[in-house]
């Protein structure tokens, strides 16, 4: 097609003899054409060519620039400044004037709700993020590019993806048109050490679920967060310890639920917005760590479906508040909220290694409410099991115990019938 | 397949007014229904008398028209204009093309068209090479309005391939011979200036394959509306670009014109294809419509020599 690009305009008004046609082709690989053929295959603009562009706000304009390898552009120039003077502009605007007498020095530099609001009304005279407007869709992958060092810094992320103060970075507000899984690769020229985060938030000042910061300069950062249809995530490409270069970004949507999105589905005992370990709710979306909830009432909540569950726990560091008619006065409590999602009976089993365990489940009130079951049969150690009847949607409270002073790991093992 | 056949597209002084006075005649019933239709219109391949309309008086036969390419390299004329101050008419220019690139679509995404400022062009003349450089040009005509016969404020020649309506060229011509223009908001506030942005910024949307629209709040609205009323795009102009252009349209950037950026030595060859839409006569304010001239590449032609502008 390139080919015809470069030999059409003259074809169709010349009768070409086999002669003239070698030549001109001859020609036209001299030219570069035959080149121009391949390239104009693999890339999406030309290298170095500056074209209008549109700011993040939608309204300003900038321009900006096809990167080396014409796979992509960098970020649109000089959107960035004059956004962020704006914010400045508008944080001020939106304080009225016996607020601000009343207001802490640093107080104005913290975005809030009314100015949340604000950027819903495009009349009131929206807040604009220094950020750029992503549009993400499962049918196609966005390729974005970008240079840092060109950028400025204004945001950094948490914990293992804070960086230096000096850290350039761009930011996009990456909005999908359904809810999914979204997969943030950045692949960093040779001397850029990148740091990759999502922030959510007034323009990304709020929470993170999720961070890349695991290899050094010129290897790629990729991350995966979850998105409702329409909410606002701030993709941040920063740089470790005032590292900047150029980038380029990709970014993908598996639609869908999934394990790690904060809702809970059919087969997850748990959801709690990521997939980190040991944070009380594992990446597979089953019970795990240590959380705080599982040792007092009302307990760590578990959702219950078809297939079997098992989860593994430690009572060592737990109060002992709870026992039962059959035992537990003195050892030490984890406490569990069980929702029941299918009609049935219910059977647990504890087993430890460590400790002579009790178990024993309530119904209406963690601590107060009626023993439904309570098993401490089993001399020292060995398994305890207990069978009973549940409602879909209607919780009850499961407590493992410890006789005498029992403490220690265990495993539960739930099944329905 | 660029086509020997030489097609001509003209929209008659009786068929606009047709359209207008159906839009006037629909104005008051409206106020009561729901939001109108949109009703910009896309230039087509079609033919004079043979070209069919559909209800909204919009060429509803042959191909539409449209860039390839996801970026378009305009060049200003090096010669400006003796009325305005030469970065004054840049910046003005500049905003005009701004105002059509990368546009919010419904839907998320942006419409697959921008433009890229090249260098100023020596080129004074509209015109298409075939076989060679050609120049994306915005040229102010001080001295001599070519287009005498209608005597418009503002022209676009749009040069296509006839078989697929691709446009491979375009160039915008302003009227400075007869009318004046300005940038300046205090000029602008008589009525003795037109709005050169306003004005461009029509001609651009013709440059991107646009016809009129029956929408008086459009940039594609047929006559000049008054200084400062036709910088900004309606939803009936992003309508059409996004229509046009879809944000998921695969394209390649390259602003680059067909054939390499001119410096017009070579003699272009597609002066006889021209014709014109004419604007609705009326008070020489009112006839900055911006007509498009749509021409034909291929076949049979004449060939105008492409001139350097005296000093």
């Amino acid at each position: 097609m390139t080919a015809r690009a470069c030999l059409t305009s003259p074809v169709p008004r010349l009768r070409i003899s086999p002669a003239w046609l070698v030549i001109a082709l001859a020609a036209a690989a001299l030219l570069g054409c035959a080149e121009a053929q391949d390239d104009s295959a693999k890339t999406k603009c030309t290298p170095g060519v500056n074209v209008f562009c549109r700011c993040a706000d939608g309204v300003e304009t900038g321009l900006m620039e096809c990167l080396a390898g014409g796979q992509a552009f960098g970020a649109c120039l000089p959107c960035d400044s004059a956004a962020l003077e704006d914010v400045g502009r508008r944080e001020e605007d939106l304080t009225e004037p016996e607020d601000t007498s009343r207001r802490e020095p640093d107080s104005g530099r913290e975005p809030d709700s009314s100015a949340a609001d604000a950027s819903q009304d495009a009349d009131a005279g929206a807040v604009k993020c220094s950020a750029f407007a992503v549009a993400l869709t499962s049918s196609k992958d966005v390729s974005l590019g970008g240079d840092t060092s060109k950028a400025k810094a204004t945001l950094s992320g948490l914990g293992a993806c804070a960086v230096a103060n000096i850290s350039k970075d761009i930011v996009y507000e990456v909005i999908a048109d359904e809810r999914g899984k979204v997969t943030a690769t950045v692949t960093p020229g040779p001397a850029f050490d990148a740091v990759l985060y999502e922030r959510s938030g007034v323009c990304g000042n709020g929470s993170q679920a999720a961070c890349a910061d695991a290899v050094g300069k010129g290897a790629a950062e990729s991350m995966v967060f979850f998105t409702e249809a329409g909410d606002k995530h701030y993709v941040v490409v920063d740089g470790k310890s005032g590292s900047a270069g150029t980038y380029a970004l990709k970014l993908h949507l598996d639609p869908g639920s999934y394990c790690g999105d904060g809702v809970v589905d059919p087969e997850e005992a748990c959801d709690d917005g990521n997939t980190a370990k040991a944070d009380g709710c594992s990446d597979t979306c089953t019970p795990d760590g240590a959380p705080k909830t599982a040792q007092t009432c009302p307990g760590q909540l578990v959702h219950m479906w078809q297939l079997p569950l098992s989860l593994v726990a430690n009572t060592t560091e737990h109060p002992n508040a709870q026992k039962a008619t059959c035992g537990g006065g003195g050892g030490r409590d984890a406490v569990y909220q069980v929702m029941p999602h299918r009609d049935g009976v219910m059977t647990i089993s504890l087993n430890s290694k460590a400790f002579d365990t009790v178990i024993y489940a309530r119904s209406g009130s963690c601590a107060t409410g009626q023993e439904l079951a309570c098993a401490n049969k089993a001399k020292d150690i060995g398994p305890e099991t207990i069978s009973i009847p549940v409602v879909t949607g209607t919780p009850f409270w499961l407590f493992v115990d410890g006789y005498k002073y029992g403490k220690g790991p265990f495993k539960l093992d739930l099944s329905m019938e | 397949m660029l086509t020997s056949h030489c097609s001509t597209i003209r929209t008659s002084v009786s068929g606009l007014l047709g359209r207008l006075l159906a839009v006037a005649a629909l104005i008051l019933p409206a106020l009561a229904m729901p939001q109108p239709a949109l009703a910009w219109c896309r230039s087509t391949t079609c033919k004079g008398s043979a070209c069919q309309t559909d209800d909204k008086g919009c060429p509803s036969s042959g191909k539409g028209l449209g860039w390839s390419g996801g970026c378009i390299g305009y060049s200003l004329e090096a010669a400006g204009s003796r009325m305005i101050d030469k970065e004054e008419l840049r910046a003005a220019v500049r905003k005009s093309f701004q105002t059509w690139s990368q546009i919010k679509c419904p839907g998320g995404g942006y419409a697959s068209i921008t433009f890229a400022e090249l260098p100023e062009t020596p080129c004074d003349s509209s015109g298409y090479v075939a076989d060679g450089p050609n120049v994306n040009a915005v040229i102010l005509q001080d001295d001599d309005w070519k287009f005498k016969e209608d005597n418009n404020v503002a022209k676009t020649s749009v040069h296509f391939d006839s078989a697929t309506g691709e446009i491979v060229d375009a160039d915008l011509e302003i009227n400075t011979a007869v009318n004046l223009f300005s940038t300046n908001s205090q000029q602008l506030a008589g009525d003795r200036y037109l709005d050169l942005q306003s004005v461009i910024t029509h001609e651009v949307g013709h440059m991107l394959g646009l016809s009129h629209s029956d929408r008086v709040d459009s940039v594609m609205f047929a006559l000049y509306k008054g200084p400062l009323k036709g910088r900004k795009l309606t939803r009936d102009d992003q309508e059409a670009l996004c229509k046009i252009y879809p944000p998921d349209r695969p394209t390649v950037c390259n602003p680059t014109p067909r054939g390499g950026l001119s410096d017009c030595s070579q003699a272009s060859d597609s002066a006889m294809c021209q014709t014109s839409q004419r604007s609705e006569p009326g008070p020489w304010w009112l006839l900055a419509g911006g007509a498009a001239a749509i021409t034909a590449v291929g076949g049979r032609r004449g060939r105008s020599a492409r001139t350097r502008r005296n000093p």
